[in-house]
């Protein structure tokens, strides 16, 4: 027994230093495209760095809508948009540019319209391949932390009953109308005991005490309430 | 059916569980540690060799950014890895151009993003990315373009966010106008995975 105990650790050690130091190995790239009907679908993290502010208040302020809000539907490619070729950074033959929307009900308006019933949360959720353009490369994105599934199709509304967002917006800028999340992680997850989840790889809002790796130790969750008396404040 | 006597079923029971204990263990271990999990993600470029170009049109932008792009790609990447980095001109990119960058007027929230536009389909590997550098930030402390520019070309070959450990370049969050006085150099840990990637 002595043996089989000391291969298995041996087999199981090996094992996990192959899954930290070569992540890619061919087949776990592989696992990276997939079918969904006809079409093949890579998947590809948007990935970016989030600026910091200095305090809860000053992100607020900047902030122009704010809502409670339960996920009532996704809708993973809603719009095609072919990029301007004059655009910088557009390749000769780039494929098309996707975007999905999120519909929300609000719950509760803590900055904004009071009289806001529902809002639609745009993103951009994908790009046609540039050589095959039957082809789509799907973003997975940290700002949808909470929504969105690892194969980068977003969750259904079943699958959030019962959880609470806030979701932090400003009107699209993108070329499909609805709102964008005012900045990367943008969505929090409500617990019941009023604190906010974000759906950054800290979980915390980004300002400035979560900027400096230094003192990243001492930035501090964030409440809605403390959200509502940073908007109450003048 | 078979009758055991005591001893045979005491021995048979004690290899059940040290099996059972065994493959406890196993899976434990096999199960992706969260630590490295999220430290090496599915964006990565084809090969060793990253060609790269500007595709700026406002001249203080693109010198500006140009700047920390050209050093963090030969003096981090280039001369600190097994990485080859090869500068192109600006905007004397082609269609096999590994990363094209440029600075845009992003949401004042976004440093910088970066976004695969072109994939090695049977390896699932990207054959183009673009860079996009906030033109909000143009201009401030010189650690805020080493980080930036450090970081978005950490996510082209494989990084997401890091938030402990030796992170190097790879926090997800920065002050632009307060950067970590060292926040643009490529950490050990990021060298590692990097060379035994490419």
């Amino acid at each position: 027994m002595k043996r089989v105990l000391t291969t298995a650790a041996g087999v199981a050690v090996t094992a996990l230093m192959a899954g930290c130091g070569t992540a890619g190995s061919n087949q776990a790239e592989a696992a990276n495209v997939y079918k969904d009907g006809k079409e093949t679908v890579a998947v590809m993290p948007l990935d970016g760095l989030s600026i910091a502010t200095g305090t809860l208040s000053a992100l607020v302020k900047e902030t122009p809508v704010i809502v409670e809000a339960r996920m009532v539907n996704g809708i993973a490619n809603v719009t095609e948009v072919q990029p301007d070729p004059n655009a910088e950074g557009v390749r000769p033959g780039d494929g098309k540019d996707i975007y999905g929307a999120i519909d929300f009900e609000v719950t509760s308006v803590v900055k904004g319209d009071p009289a806001m019933k529902g809002v639609r949360v745009v993103y951009l959720s994908g790009k046609r391949d540039a050589d095959e353009h039957d082809k789509r490369i799907a973003y997975t994105s940290e700002d949808l932390a909470y929504l969105q599934l690892p194969d980068g199709r977003l969750r259904s509304s079943a699958e959030m009953v019962g959880r609470t967002l806030t979701l932090f917006l400003k009107p699209s800028t993108l070329p499909v109308p609805g709102y964008e999340l005012a900045f990367p992680g943008g969505v929090a997850e409500k617990n019941p005991s009023g604190a906010l989840r974000f759906s950054s790889p800290t979980g915390l809002p980004p300002i400035s005490a979560a900027a400096n790796p230094q003192v990243a130790a001492t930035a501090q969750a964030v409440t809605t309430n403390e959200v509502l008396a940073a908007v109450k404040q003048p | 059916m078979t009758k055991w006597k005591e001893p045979e079923l005491l021995e048979r029971t004690r290899h059940r569980l040290v099996l059972s204990l065994v493959v406890t263990v196993l899976a434990v271990l096999v199960t992706p540690q969260a630590a490295f999990a999220h430290a090496f993600g599915s964006i990565k470029q084809d090969n060793n060799e990253v060609t790269f170009s500007s595709d700026e049109d406002t001249e203080y932008d693109h010198l500006w950014w140009n700047h920390f792009v050209h050093f963090e790609q030969y003096d981090q990447y280039g001369a600190r890895t097994d990485l080859t980095a090869i500068e192109q001109g600006r905007k004397a990119y082609n269609s096999s151009t590994d990363v094209i960058w440029w600075a845009a007027d992003l949401s004042l929230r976004d440093g910088g993003l970066t976004r695969c536009v072109n994939i090695d389909w049977p390896r699932g590997r990207c054959d183009s990315f673009n860079v996009r550098f906030n033109q909000n930030y143009t201009g401030t402390p010189a650690n805020t373009g080493w980080f930036i520019a450090c970081h978005e070309f950490g996510h082209s070959y494989g990084f997401d966010h890091l938030t402990s450990g030796d992170f190097g370049c790879m926090y997800p969050s920065v002050d632009p106008w307060n950067p970590p006085p060292t926040g643009g150099w490529i950490s050990q840990h990021m060298i590692d995975h990097i060379n035994n990637q490419y």
